[in-house]
């Protein structure tokens, strides 16, 4: 049969941002896919280069619109291990709060527009939703932004906690391992979801390695790899939690990894809130913004992080008061690196199972 | 760890024989007298972290040798880094534009030289 070649977009797949696809088809096989990707690049390194180091947050933020903190926190940390500033033992706990809570929300959004993919329109949705909007809502009142939050200070925070905020973050992390753990029912006892997910889309184990997918997707294949163990920062060495590996790389398990990480995120913040409540200086306040912050040292650095989509890197070149120059890993670069990979030779009507398997922002791949 | 150009692909060859399995980045920094090249590679199994950096003193007509053939990830990575700072890597296919989808410019934005809307200026 000949090959035929099918234009996919520029379009907008669920949430992950503006895509472009051409994808060769035999029959209903796929032959070959080139992905294109540059639709939202908007320069963030390059305006890094001329902007001192608390102007750029905001648009530090904007990279993953889906856990915006998680960006912003690596920027404002490498800008610590750039100046040589110590975090505040209180900021330390209430940052792993925070990221963890919003890796809760950006794999719950996830879960909600993953299977909007595989065409079970907004049942799921509606649930996650739910629940993704109890965590913003916690997440709003500590750092008075609703999408945005631009909340991380060198040094610590912007703000102290409100003084319920213990007390509510107990409550609320309760509530989602009751509500996600009902999620089982409808999703893994599901035929068509587990017929359209499992054995479909595979990555072996030494492929992931070989085309570096990280995060999730890594995990997925069977690697265990977490920045949060292998290279542990603030106090992740001292919480006890696990990392979820599956065997096979398929859709299934990656999605599988992300559900078992929202309750591993909850155990990490339940030991993080015990931590912050036996604290007796709960001061968390960092640097106030000022035209003329600390001066970094020349020396380049490099600071990873565990996003909630992959491995984040950023290694800078520092000048006293702004970047000479800041390279970013962005997980989802890797991650969509490897779709080519992975959905050649599946079927076209597997291939948003697999591209939305693979958990992607746009804007954390053009940048 | 700085290494010659020319030796390169023998490092990195070396390094993965070792178990340095998994390409992180590359990426490039612009000193204006030459220009840097880093490779972050990782060991999954020892969690070890090696930065491999190449110097490049021939800014005008950089090159270096492409390690698709070692670490397939190096692809967009290479791509990236060619248009923005113009570094040709030998020993794989033309590189088409990555991110800069409709940049007709022979600048290099990422370049220090490189100067804020110049080709916007040439259009007025």
């Amino acid at each position: 049969m000949s090959i035929m070649r099918i234009n996919i977009g520029p379009i907008h797949p669920s949430t992950h941002g503006l895509l472009r696809l051409i994808v060769d088809v035999d029959g209903d096989t796929i032959e070959n896919i080139d992905t294109r990707i540059g639709f939202l690049h908007r320069g963030v390194e390059k305006l890094l280069e001329n902007r001192i180091y608390m102007q750029s947050p905001p648009f530090m933020e904007k990279i993953d619109y889906v856990a915006p903190m998680s960006w912003d926190e690596l920027f404002v940390a490498t800008v610590e291990q750039a100046t040589g500033t110590e975090v505040k033992e209180g900021a330390q706990y209430i940052r792993m709060i925070l990221l963890e809570f919003q890796r809760i929300a950006s794999h719950l959004l996830w879960i909600g527009t993953f299977l909007n993919d595989l065409g079970q329109m907004f049942t799921i949705f509606m649930w996650t939703f739910r629940e993704r909007a109890a965590v913003l809502k916690l997440l709003e009142d500590v750092a008075e932004g609703r999408m945005f939050y631009v909340n991380f200070r060198v040094g610590g925070m912007k703000s102290q906690p409100p003084n319920d905020f213990v007390d509510r973050a107990y409550k609320l992390v309760d509530y989602l391992e009751e509500k996600v753990s009902e999620y089982k029912d409808l999703i893994d006892n599901n035929p068509v979801f587990m017929q359209r997910t499992k054995h479909i889309g595979i990555l072996k184990r030494k492929d992931a390695v070989e085309y570096g997918v990280s995060g999730p997707v890594l995990r997925g294949s069977g690697i265990y790899e977490d920045v949060r163990k292998s290279k542990p920062y603030y106090k992740f060495d001292k919480i006890k939690f696990s990392v979820p590996t599956m065997v096979n790389g398929d859709v299934y398990d990656r999605y599988k990894v992300r559900y078992e990480e929202i309750f591993e995120s909850i155990k990490i913040i339940k030991q993080c809130l015990q931590a912050y409540e036996s604290l007796e200086n709960k001061d968390v306040l960092g640097l106030k913004i000022k035209l003329v912050g600390p001066n970094a040292k020349p020396d380049p650095v490099l600071v990873s992080r565990e996003l909630p989509r992959g491995e984040g890197m950023i290694y800078m070149v520092p000048e006293p008061q702004k970047p000479y120059r800041a390279a970013f890993r962005s997980p989802s670069f890797s991650n969509i690196f490897a779709l080519k990979k992975i959905a050649v030779n599946s079927k076209f009507a597997d291939l948003f199972a697999i591209l939305g398997s693979l958990d992607i922002v746009m804007p954390d791949i053009d940048k | 760890m700085e290494i010659q150009k020319e030796a390169l692909a023998q490092v990195l060859e070396e390094h993965k024989r070792k178990g340095f399995d998994y390409l992180k980045k590359v990426l490039c920094v612009d000193y204006q007298s030459y220009l840097e090249v880093v490779y972050i590679i990782y060991n999954t199994e020892s969690k070890e972290q090696v930065l491999i950096s190449v110097k490049l003193s021939d800014t005008k007509r950089p090159l270096i040798d492409s390690i698709i053939h070692i670490y397939p990830s190096s692809d967009w990575h290479e791509r990236e880094i060619h248009e923005m700072f113009g570094i040709t890597f030998k020993g794989r296919e033309k590189m088409d534009r990555l991110l800069l989808l409709e940049w007709n410019s022979n600048d290099f934005p990422l370049r220090k030289s490189f100067t804020w809307g110049a080709e916007y200026n040439k259009k007025e």
